[in-house]
């Protein structure tokens, strides 16, 4: 059998404190305990020197010719500090008792031998050592705190109230002996005055959220049930802190790498990103090439934003564990967000080999091969990871995509059907599920996803489909700020001619992504079949702002609204939305840069706008004639316009129709 | 005193570490108490573990690797003895063993064994005769394989059907091929915690009968809550008829699932005042007991924790209203140097007041036995606390407590020896199981037995064990009952109990009150003290109105 891992045995190093100091003068009827030295052999590097250095430290004053009480009064403390901070209790207690008996004045001693009591659960001696504080430094309101909380924990309310006030006279904003005194009144039964003394500790410190757990109780006692719910709901567990500077300087010794680590994940806890980043980059200096500190530091930058070089650190991470799966699947996550699919398969794929059981990995894996159309593949996968938990909702929500992109209507249903059946506990799947079928029966499906271009916001939904809109409806009632299903909602309800409501959703859906060309396009739709032109005007003009400030360079996203904003300038029948003169500018651009069809019937639309029907005709017979040398038939509302334009009438109609 | 080894219980459970330090090989030892043939007396099953292999949770799974083991229990006039009848029981359980749990699937009498395990758990119908012993595994067919780590289970009847149900608590994704190594705070390996892995959701299986089972868990949204669940136990909190949950998390709050007439569960914890502990922090929560402990008549709760952290007792004060009352229980203190896992509540001095065993055992190492080279240096002793009423309790000194010092898990308690008090089976992780009688107390006063059966189907004169009924003995000149205890097989930790309910009594023909699982309350009056006796629902008579307090 083998468990930790067992070297020999150390000898039990004992100081020899006691008989040298008991041997100088002045100290002849002192006797200072041994300190038992714990074995270190395994620590990590940067502890172990440390401990070293101390216990060496002492050795020497203690082996000194003269005796060096200041010296030495300093060396155990800081020792005694030292194996506070490791655990090492019994050692701790003797060498912090050494340095109170060599010099009972200073309040630190005693103050950490209160710290090792409460560790240890020995309250009686706790507050004894507390007292021995607060007979040398009566101010000292974190031994208060400590001696107040100690008192509680030993039932003795009144004493503990004694302390709070006292610390209260001295502090009248004290928000930990409030908060004690509010547990005390709680515990007398005086659950109003207890309601009050916690709303003034959570008045001075908001973030100590456990008190919102006693105001909770307290009001549930009192019948409040609603109002104590929402209290109890509001406990994050982040305790009433007090300003302790001794506890903080024991704290601030630690330099391993679990102290360092322990900060960085409270500080990811409380979202404080730039003290995590500190302090895993402290336990990357206490420890180098650790791959578990270079995962951590990759998880804070991803938090941060900076995928960059968190794929730099989760590429290190492997470096030095190529077996660690984690950074393995942080890493593909990235490379996936950035559409390096190839690498995402292969660190995905390592994931899975690693740990055959990650179904998770398995479903990114599977989510990848879709993309990169190995659609079999992808569909086999998922049903591997289903035949081991087939109400893995993130597996059906992947197989009904897949089945879906390989143009196989039926299984992609029966597969998000399975997420609505299997998995009522998860919002997230199920309003995805419900967008994926809201998209099938609007598609008419042939994988290509809901329709795409802003002509097609006037044509009619797929044959013999399903409505989507209960769909859409069941995905935003899930999840509120789902932007795809209420644009995809907002196009189906345009069809209906519920321009309103259509253009409300393309609204909802830009509100989660402003840069989104296509939504500001269909919004301004929305409001032009709504015959709200102006407001249609001034979506388009935002739209386009969105789009500069989100650094969309003049592409086909920018090139899409202006051919909008130019036939509405040139076209729209309300005359005060109208501007010919800006229409053209627009128009003659577009087609400079880009002479499409497109761009050519809105330039004609513009030169009729300004009464130069004459180019505004061979403009649109050019359009005309290109349709034909294509082999198309052109539409009505091209032929329409055409007809206008010879009878120098600008066009009025709506320009989109089919 | 431990007698395991003079009984022939032999077991000795193999964590099977190897140095790495698995989060998982330090959390198992597992035992039921459960009379599988029907005799009258308990016998004994224990988990096993073995070493964990590369990628896999199952392990090494070859037919000579250790496996769990079933003692059958040879109790005659020549005292109490345990054969180990393994082989012949057909029980070829070779995962790797984590809890246990024990409930009758499908209402023949006889109790069936779910075994919880790092890796697919197991469901063995037990298909035993008047002639032998023998357990079919039936996982496959039964639908109940979750492949989790599962750490405590109950079974209970969801939806009022007669058929008994399965709750199934789940730990944390762990696999060897995901192992993390931890260290402490010097940097020396030492074994994880929960935190270190992603918690897994909770399951819940519901028994169509015929021995099949149909996941219910995301129909109840029970998985809603991915908390790392180390205990659970089932009893009607609330007082509806309706069988709830209550879940034990380590080192995230505790759940209370109230059962919303079969149709899915409401967590009230947080509200009730049993989700965190009284300062308003979680604690790590691994035994949970539900027991009546200060004597009004309502069920309570108490958990085990971590070393540095208080055991803790809430008391139900009714109205859907809990408080931890810790502190003034005498229960915080002296458990806040040890960590317990394994807990019963038992009346072993039979003074009417019940008591309260912890196995304890560390889950990081103990400096002074690293020190020593303890390859396991996790040992810590057991603690028993004697109860003195009204919910407030003592220590009963060291020297009066068997002297187990081991690292403790699993904590089964039942009569092995019929004599009316409850013995004590403690399963060790990677040490031996011990088999603790106790002697009972010169004095004590008389008691009185009671086992609670269901009317059995098809000719059959007793039915299945009445899980989730209590039991209490009527005053004379009163109209309620006192010293009410619950019939159960589930709480503690990785262990199954006897269920059967000992009751101190004061006069020759005690009557007893039992009222069931859905509230509907009978009285009987049982043959005189000093023995067991079985009690079937629709066989005693109707008691008057009662006035205590809903459980």
């Amino acid at each position: 059998m083998n468990g930790f891992s067992a070297p020999g045995l150390l000898p039990r190093w004992t100081l020899a404190a006691a008989l040298s100091v008991a041997a100088a003068p002045g100290f002849a009827q002192q006797v200072l305990e041994p300190v038992e030295q714990p074995r270190m052999d395994h620590y990590e590097e940067p502890v172990q020197a440390q401990l070293t250095t101390a216990q060496a430290a002492l050795e020497d004053l203690l082996e000194a010719s003269e005796q060096d009480v200041t010296g030495l009064t300093r060396a155990f403390g800081h020792l005694g500090q030292l194996y506070l901070l490791h655990d090492f209790m019994a050692p701790a207690a003797a060498a912090l008792r050494n340095a109170e008996t060599l010099d009972p004045e200073d309040p630190r001693w005693p103050y950490f031998l209160a710290i090792y009591h409460i560790f240890e659960g020995h309250l009686e001696e706790a507050v004894a050592a507390l007292d021995r504080v607060l007979d040398l430094t009566p101010g000292d309101l974190a031994a208060r705190v400590r001696r107040g909380d100690t008192l509680f924990d030993l039932n003795r309310i009144d004493d503990a109230e004694a302390e709070y006030r006292r610390i209260l006279s001295l502090n009248p904003n004290h928000s930990a002996a409030h908060f004690g005194l509010g547990r005390v009144e709680f515990q007398r039964g005086g659950l109003q005055s207890a309601i009050e003394r916690f709303r003034t500790a959570l008045r001075g410190q908001p973030e100590g959220s456990v008190v919102h757990h006693h105001v909770g109780l307290a009001l549930r006692r009192l019948g409040r049930r609603e109002e104590a719910a929402d209290e109890l709901n509001r406990n994050e567990h982040v305790r009433v802190a007090f300003p302790d500077p001794l506890f903080a300087s024991l704290q601030r010794l630690n330099v391993s790498r679990e102290a360092y680590f322990k900060r960085g994940t409270q500080a990811m806890r409380s979202g404080d990103l730039q003290e995590a980043l500190l302090a895993f980059q402290g336990a990357d200096e206490a420890l180098p090439n650790d791959s578990i500190t270079l995962f951590n530091l990759g998880m804070v930058l991803i938090e941060l934003g900076d995928k960059a070089r968190a794929e730099e650190r989760m590429r290190s991470a492997i470096e030095f564990d190529q077996d660690y799966r984690e950074p393995h699947f942080n890493l593909a996550l990235i490379l996936a967000e950035r559409n390096d699919l190839r690498g995402a398969e292969h660190h995905f794929r390592r994931a899975t080999e690693i740990d055959p059981e990650d179904l998770e990995a398995r479903v990114r894996l599977a989510e990848v091969l879709s993309r990169l159309d190995s659609l079999n593949e992808a569909i086999e996968l998922l049903e591997e990871v289903l035949a081991i938990d087939q109400a893995l909702p993130m597996a059906q929500l992947a197989l009904g995509a897949a089945h879906q992109a390989a143009g196989d209507r039926d299984a992609a249903r029966t597969a998000l059907l399975n997420v609505l059946e299997a998995a009522p506990g998860a919002p997230r799947e199920r309003a995805e599920a419900h967008y994926r079928l809201a998209v099938l029966a609007d598609s008419g499906l042939s994988g290509s996803g809901p329709t795409e271009t802003t002509e097609a916001i006037g044509s009619p939904s797929g044959p013999g489909e399903t409505d989507p809109e209960a769909h859409l409806q069941q995905a935003i009632a899930l999840d509120h700020d789902f932007a795809e299903a209420h644009a995809l909602l907002g196009r189906v309800l345009a069809r209906r001619e519920q321009y309103g409501e259509a253009a409300s959703h393309f609204g909802r859906a830009l509100a989660r992504d402003p840069a989104n060309a296509r939504w500001h396009g269909d919004r301004a739709m929305a409001l032009v079949l709504g015959k709200r032109y102006q407001a249609a005007r001034g979506a388009l003009v935002s739209g386009r702002g969105a789009l500069a400030s989100a650094g969309a360079t003049p592409t086909e996203a920018l090139d899409h609204l202006d051919t909008l904003l130019a036939r509405l300038l040139a076209a729209s029948p309300m005359p005060g939305t109208r501007n010919g003169v800006e229409a053209l500018a627009i128009a003659q651009r577009l087609m400079a840069e880009r002479p499409t069809i497109q761009h050519a019937e809105t330039l004609a639309m513009a030169l009729a706008e300004i009464g130069d029907f004459e180019r505004a005709v061979s403009m649109q017979r050019q359009v005309l004639a290109e349709v034909a040398r294509r082999g198309d038939k052109p539409t009505t509302g091209q032929e329409q316009r055409l007809r206008a334009y010879l009878n120098n009438e600008p066009a009025r109609e709506p320009w989109f129709s089919p | 005193m431990d007698r395991a080894a003079d009984l022939g219980v032999d077991f000795v459970h193999v964590n099977g570490m190897t140095g790495e330090l698995y989060f998982a090989e330090h959390m198992g030892g597992a035992a039921a108490l459960l009379d599988i043939d029907n005799d009258g007396d308990l016998d004994l099953y224990l988990g096993q573990g073995h070493p964990l292999a590369q990628t896999t949770n199952t392990g090494d799974l070859s037919k000579a690797g250790p496996r769990d083991r079933l003692y059958r229990n040879d109790l005659d006039a020549d005292g109490l003895r345990f054969t180990d009848i393994t082989a012949a029981s057909g029980l070829d359980a070779r995962g790797y063993a984590m809890g246990v749990t024990v409930g009758d699937i499908d209402n023949d009498g006889d109790p069936d064994l779910y075994i919880l395990n790092l890796g697919p758990n197991e469901l063995w119908r037990n298909d035993s005769t008047p002639d032998a012993i023998r357990f079919t595994n039936i996982t496959a067919d039964s639908n109940t394989a979750d492949p989790r780590w599962s750490a405590a289970a109950s079974f209970f009847d969801l939806d009022a059907d007669g058929l008994l149900d399965l709750f199934v608590g789940n730990y944390v994704e762990f696999r060897v091929s995901i192992h993390q190594q931890c260290a402490s705070a010097e940097g020396v390996l030492d074994y994880c915690g929960p935190m270190a892995y992603r918690s897994e959701p909770n399951r819940v299986f519901r028994n169509r009968g015929g021995g099949v089972f149909e996941d219910w868990t995301a129909r109840l949204a029970v998985g809603d809550l991915e908390r790392p669940t180390l205990g659970t136990v089932a009893a009607d909190f609330d007082g509806d008829g309706w069988t709830d949950i209550y879940v034990a998390n380590d080192l995230e709050p505790n759940a209370l699932l109230l059962n919303q007439a079969g149709t899915g569960f409401v967590d009230d914890a947080a509200l009730a005042g049993a989700a965190v502990d009284a300062s308003g922090q979680p604690q790590a929560s691994m035994g949970v007991l539900a027991e009546d402990f200060n004597g009004d008549g309502m069920v309570d709760l108490f958990m085990t924790h971590l070393h540095r952290e208080t055991n803790t007792l809430y008391l139900n004060q009714g109205h859907g209203l809990w408080d931890d009352n810790t502190r003034a229980s005498g229960l915080g203190r002296p458990s806040y140097a040890f960590t317990g896992f394994g807990t019963a509540a038992l009346d072993y001095d039979l003074d009417g007041e019940l008591d309260i065993y912890v196995a304890n055992g560390a889950v990081k190492r103990i400096e002074e036995q690293f020190r020593t080279g303890e390859p396991l240096p996790l040992r810590q002793r057991n603690q028993l606390f004697r109860g003195l009423g009204r919910g407030r309790f003592e220590e009963v000194p060291a020297f009066e407590v068997p002297a187990v010092s081991e690292v403790s898990r699993g904590l089964a308690a039942g009569d092995l020896d019929n004599d009316g008090d409850r013995d004590v089976v403690v399963a060790n992780n990677n040490g031996p199981a011990r088999v603790l009688i106790n002697q009972g107390k010169p004095g004590a006063s008389r008691w009185i037995g009671i086992d609670l059966r269901l009317p059995g189907l098809e000719g059959n004169p007793t039915g299945r064990r009445a899980l989730g009924a209590r039991v209490g003995v009527l005053e004379e000149g009163s109209s309620d009952g006192r010293g009410w205890r619950r019939f159960h097989t589930d709480g503690s930790y990785a262990a199954a109990n006897d269920p059967r309910v000992v009751l101190p009594v004061s006069v020759e023909r005690p009557t007893v009150i039992v009222s069931w699982s859905d509230g509907e309350r009978e009285s009987f009056q049982p043959v005189g003290p000093g023995r067991y006796v079985t009690l079937v629902r629709g066989t005693g008579r109707t008691p008057a109105p009662h006035t205590s307090p809903a459980p």
